[in-house]
């Protein structure tokens, strides 16, 4: 019998036990793997930041405005090349927090040249975007959802803004990579602004840069931000990936209990795959003692224990990585809008390695006291024994 | 009936495996209840800022006092209102406040938003609970800021007789107040006759009144609402601060519960190993209970009763290690709100109930198939074998 086969046949010895045993370390993967993809979800906005853009917001408050007129002046900065900016709207299709979704004013045709590598929009519809004042341009998601085509009026009320807000649909857009979501619903900045009381036209929440030399852009948000130190409005430029790394950073908590809780899923695995190794071990006691008995060397036993953990972290790794994509996804459908959408790329190919990896090496730890336990018994005893 | 003392024995002579099995269920119950505890936490510290009396009042349609605008004509029409409580000093305890997160940096170099709140003359007397535990309350004309508790020490400055500085300008700390663990004691209370300047705010976020009685207060909240000088929803205090948790806290809970659905197969699928390798190594010993008389069903309540045991051991360790997380104490943002909030992980009677019977849960339904299987043996092959 070949050193293969003899592995094979432990394997098969218990089948009902071993499908249990790679089943529940599927269940494990899937789990860990989710967990990463939720820590994943928080981040990538960081992974995805561009190098070359910058945020400008008030130093002050989070919540407060800036004035439209500090445009211009930032577009001259030195190394700028593109400026754009945004205004929260926070406007509410329902009272129900079912009905979430991000909404601000734009300014279309910079917004698109600033983020055109990311969103895309049908050149038609770019065109009715820009005839239309009250044009609204939704993500791709959003129209799924409710349902809208262009041309549908669609009533927002203004939580920021009070009153009844009425928009036309005229594009939808997709996200290609980058950190946009697909789930927002941008709409031009004058079709409000008009409609303003004096001490809130103009004001808009952030500016969003373009540099030309990415290397720069700390001297470059520096610039920004002296220009306006003793203006009544100071300002806070960052890098996009800097802004995000602030946010998540005060979510901190919140993420070391996710990841807390992975490391729990792999010491659970360790030790429901340890629990079924060891019954193994000591139901083959007299097997493998006889397997010594025979000649067979104690590297060549534990060398057996430990190929069928990894062969049972295989199989489990296999199969979570199987399961694991549509569970997950699944998941974050249902979860997605109520947290402000969920990037296209959640599920990256490095997590479900990363999944399958940490099955394995728990599997090989798994084996491991097993494994000794089966070469500590003297030869002798180990005969004598009735497992 | 086989005697208890059959399986608490078996499962004591398999003391390895048992442990495992007990150890793992217990992880999973572990996570169950420190889930269940951490969101129960998160509204616990937000709804303690609600006072029955208190009612709060935003512009329509706004859901935090962020998001909203008041006017200052609002105030004087509301503070007339006769369900209106008064102060000692015969004032209408209403007060219209301002509501403006401020980055704060921390020591090591992070920063968090905290909420600033521009406080009325009669803000503190409108709620008991804030309450000076030192130093004296802001006078109003000042730069003088109040610290909640939970913010001392959390900001070069944020102590009694420091000073902190934003909006280009300096706020000495004269005083620090405790709220009964609520939202209140991550805020800093400035005078909102100074702060709405200092941050170009010139209307009011909210509107907090006291009235008489809580039958009072619902005259009160629909008199606001029917009255067509105003535009403002009127919320009790306690519905406001409840509202204000539930994204956080249905983001934890939604978390945790899928994933302790996940592990709790995981779970049940180890101890179902566990129980099938008990019923195969004795299978002799079950031979011989049915050969001296038991019934089938006595053989089946055996497997399961030994499974949920293990089941209810793992509840009672994953109950008790989750209980032991009670001195954490958790800071984090509130994605609602925008702002932070402190709270811990806050046990009820009612969770360490259902973390137990979720562990017995786990137990039995893992006994389960087992547990058919040595009921259905018969004699002859038990003997046998």
């Amino acid at each position: 019998m070949t050193f293969g086969r003899l592995v094979w046949r432990d394997l098969l010895r218990n089948p009902l036990r071993l499908s249990l045993t790679v089943l529940a370390g599927a269940v494990g993967v899937v789990a860990f793997i989710f967990l990463r993809t939720v820590v994943d979800f928080f981040y990538s906005g960081v992974a995805t930041a561009q190098a070359d853009r910058l945020l400008t917001r008030s130093k002050v408050s989070m919540t407060s405005t800036l004035p439209m007129s500090y445009l211009p002046r930032i577009s001259l900065v030195p190394g700028v090349s593109d400026v754009t900016f945004y205004g929260f709207f926070g406007g509410r299709q329902s009272e129900s927090q079912q009905d979430f979704f991000g909404s601000a004013f734009v300014d279309i045709p910079s917004f698109l040249r600033v983020f055109g590598e990311e969103v895309v929009v049908p050149p038609r519809q770019v065109d009715a975007l820009n005839r239309d004042p009250c044009g609204a341009l939704i993500g791709k998601n959003l129209a799924q959802r409710y349902g809208w085509k262009p041309g549908d009026p669609v009533t927002l009320k203004g939580t920021v803004y009070p009153g009844d807000w009425t928009f036309t649909v005229r594009g939808i857009y997709d996200v290609r990579g980058g950190s946009m979501d697909a789930d927002s619903f941008l709409f031009g900045f004058r079709c409000i602004n008009e409609k303003l009381p004096k001490d809130r036209k103009n004001r808009v929440s952030a500016f969003m840069l373009r540099v030309e030399d990415p290397s720069r852009s700390t001297a470059v948000a520096a610039a920004v931000d002296t220009m306006f130190t003793n203006s009544p409005y100071p300002t806070r430029t960052e890098s996009e990936r800097t802004a995000t790394l602030g946010f998540i950073s005060m979510l901190s908590s919140i993420l070391t209990a996710v990841n807390v809780v992975s490391l729990v899923i792999l010491l659970i695995l360790l030790l429901v795959i340890g629990n079924t190794l060891a019954m193994g071990v000591r139901e083959r006691t007299r097997d493998l003692a006889t397997l010594r008995a025979m000649g067979f060397k104690r590297g060549r036993v534990v060398t057996l224990v430990l190929v069928e953990s990894v062969a049972i972290g295989l199989l489990s790794a296999a199969l979570g990585v199987l399961l694991a994509p549509s569970l997950v996804n699944g998941f974050l459908s249902v979860v997605g809008p109520q947290m402000g959408g969920i990037p296209q790329d959640a599920l990256r190919e490095g997590t479900l390695l990363l999944g399958a990896l940490a099955a394995l090496l728990v599997a090989l730890l798994a084996g491991a006291i097993p494994a000794i336990q089966a070469i500590r018994l003297p030869v002798a005893e180990g005969l004598r024994k009735v497992a | 009936m086989i005697p208890l003392y059959y399986n608490t024995r078996s499962l004591w002579a398999r003391r390895l495996s048992t442990g495992i099995t007990v150890l793992g269920l217990g992880l999973v119950v572990f996570v169950f209840a420190a889930v269940l505890m951490l969101a129960n936490g998160i509204e616990t510290a937000l709804a303690a800022g609600g006072d029955p009396r208190n009612v709060i009042l935003l512009n329509k349609g706004a859901t935090s006092e962020l998001m909203s605008d008041v006017s200052r004509d609002a105030l004087r029409l509301v503070a007339s209102l006769p369900q209106v409580a008064s102060s000692a000093t015969g004032e209408p305890l209403a007060a219209g406040e301002l509501v403006v997160p401020v980055p704060l940096p921390h020591a090591d170099g992070r920063e968090s938003n905290v909420n600033i709140r521009g406080i009325g003359p009669q803000s503190f007397a409108i709620r008991p609970i804030v309450r000076l535990v030192a130093g004296r309350a802001p006078r109003t004309g000042t730069n003088e800021l109040a610290l909640g508790s939970s913010l001392v020490g959390r900001s070069p400055g944020a102590r009694l007789g420091g000073e902190l500085s934003f909006a280009n300008q300096r706020w000495p700390v004269v005083g620090i107040f405790s709220a009964e663990g609520s939202a209140y004691e991550s805020e800093l209370w400035i005078d909102g006759n100074r702060l709405g300047p200092a941050f170009d705010r010139p209307v009011f976020n909210s509107i907090v009144v006291r009235t008489h009685s809580v039958p009072v207060r619902d005259a009160f909240m629909q008199a606001v609402k029917n009255d067509s000088r105003f535009t403002l929803d009127a919320k009790s205090e306690p519905q406001y601060w409840a509202e204000q948790a539930t994204e956080l806290a249905t983001f934890i809970r939604v978390l945790g519960l899928f994933v302790s659905f996940i592990f709790g197969v995981g779970a049940v699928l180890g101890a179902m190993i566990t129980m099938y390798a008990q019923v195969a190594s004795r299978i002799t010993e079950l031979g011989m209970l049915r050969a001296v008389g038991f019934r089938r069903r006595s053989v089946l309540a055996s497997v399961l009763i030994e499974s949920a045991v293990l089941g209810t051991a793992g509840g009672v360790l994953g109950a008790l290690g989750a209980l032991a997380t009670r001195w954490l104490k958790i800071r984090t943002l509130n994605i609602q709100t925008f702002t932070e909030v402190s709270f811990g992980f806050t046990p009820t009677p009612e969770i360490v109930v259902a973390a137990l019977a979720f562990g017995a849960l786990m137990g039995t339904l893992g006994g389960l198939l087992p547990a058919l299987r040595a009921a259905r043996l018969s004699i002859l092959e038990t003997l046998r074998a």
